[in-house]
């Protein structure tokens, strides 16, 4: 009478001595199989925690650029004295044409419906979006006080995000932050260290005859406008430059600021 | 406890240190240790992935074909260190940001894999799990030093900077 255990395609699979091929797959199959599980159950349900994070600190960097953050402030009220506006940017006025409450930025940049592919791109980021969500702050008086713009590009491991804070005559920075980045801590990573950010305050976009000077570099060609590269980070450092350069220049928000300052946005 | 568990819980910390004596895993030790509180959470990251590695590789040892059990141990570990990782990016947020590139290094810190391969295969799933915690923790007691150290002279050498100034 044959063992009940290996009467079935199952028993017989079982009672395989462990180093055998068809026991080795079986192992190997499974284990992927529960790993991998367990591994997408945390995701899926950790994602909306992270997402909250990932929104709440991209709040505390729009504050941090602008100078407005506080250990212990209250984000979601300091945040409230921005006025979110969305910008097209091949018109660089203000549009309504996609609702700034569920506009979401980095899927916008990838839909070809919502965004130009760049022939010249410095940034390397690809597709240039169409619209994009920019921050006011207005003095108590309601002028302008400070822009607050989204900027983006690649540096050496990843695409840093980040806000650059413009005074409200568009030329002098107030700031510059990335938010998200990937790059290589203790050399590219350095672009979140505060005295190297410091570096950015009152530096000018443009030269007086509105050429575009901005740049990080190891030599500084002029004062006002150089930001001194970060050592053992020549790849990053070039990726902030261009990123900056491009953003502030014609095919980024260079439009949407000379029609803020004239009052056409 | 008895003394053999003991043994194994706090050999790895005294007589037996991978970090200062193996020489195992200081590459990410360096890296994470530039402020105590950073380094703490690394390390309990570091403790739970060693402990709980060495936990379901000893539990599944006796059906791991030996052809692919690097491969296995890999596969576990690297999905414990990823559920660390998430766990971090939701509930310490700053601090993940900080540690960046260093939670997933998990996974190639030398400890997990040598106490896997080296203990957890031959041994059953209490005991690999107290010497996995045992060696996680040591990773702990070296890189708090090292943290402490790090912080220390980092609020000496401003503490120096401003004596300078003000003189």
């Amino acid at each position: 009478m044959p063992d009940r255990k290996t009467s079935t395609l199952w028993g017989r699979l079982i009672a395989l001595p462990v180093d055998s091929t068809p026991k080795t797959i079986l192992v190997a199959v499974t284990l992927c199989l529960f790993c991998s599980m367990i591994v997408a159950f945390a995701a899926v349900n950790l994602r909306p925690i992270q997402m909250y994070n990932k929104a709440l600190d991209k709040k505390v960097n729009i504050l941090q650029v602008a100078g407005l953050y506080d250990e212990g402030v209250d984000v979601g009220a300091v945040f409230a004295s921005f006025e979110p506006r969305i910008v097209d940017m091949r018109t660089g006025k203000f549009t309504d044409a996609v609702d700034i409450a569920t506009f979401d930025e980095r899927a916008a940049a990838k839909d070809p419906s919502m965004s130009t592919e760049l022939m010249d791109d410095p940034a390397s980021i690809g597709r240039k979006p169409n619209f994009t969500t920019v921050y006011l702050l207005k003095n108590t008086d309601g002028s302008l006080d400070k822009i607050i713009l989204p900027i983006y590009g690649y540096g050496l491991w990843s695409t840093l995000y980040g806000f650059i804070a413009l005074e409200e005559n568009g030329n002098d920075i107030f700031g510059l932050q990335f938010y998200d980045h990937a790059e290589t801590p203790g050399l590219g990573a350095e672009v979140d260290n505060p005295r190297w950010k410091a570096q950015w305050q009152g530096k000018k976009l443009r030269d007086d005859n509105g050429n575009l000077m901005i740049q990080v570099a190891k030599v500084a060609k002029a004062r006002e406008h150089h930001i001194d590269a970060l050592a053992g980070a020549t790849l990053t450092s070039d990726g902030v430059d261009n990123l900056v350069k491009f953003w502030m220049g014609k095919s980024g928000f260079e439009l949407f600021i000379s029609n803020l300052k004239s009052g056409a946005a | 406890m008895s003394q053999t568990k003991r043994e194994l819980l706090v050999d790895p910390l005294v007589d037996n240190n991978p970090i200062t004596l193996q020489v195992l895993g200081i590459c990410s030790a360096l890296a994470v240790t530039s402020s105590l509180q950073v380094a703490l959470v690394m390390s309990i990251a570091v403790v739970a992935v060693t402990g709980f590695s060495s936990l379901f590789i000893s539990i599944i040892r006796n059906s791991i074909p030996s052809s692919i059990r690097i491969i296995v141990q890999m596969v576990i570990i690297a999905s414990l260190v990823i559920l660390v990782d998430q766990i971090l990016k939701a509930f310490a947020f700053e601090i993940s940001k900080t540690l960046s590139v260093f939670v997933g290094l998990i996974i190639t810190n030398c400890i997990v894999m040598g106490r896997a391969e080296a203990f957890a295969m031959k041994n059953p799933p209490i005991a690999s799990l107290l010497d996995g915690v045992g060696n996680g923790l040591l990773w702990l007691v070296a890189d708090a030093c090292w943290g402490c150290a790090r912080t220390f002279r980092i609020r000496f050498s401003v503490w120096c900077n401003n004596f300078r100034v003000s003189k």
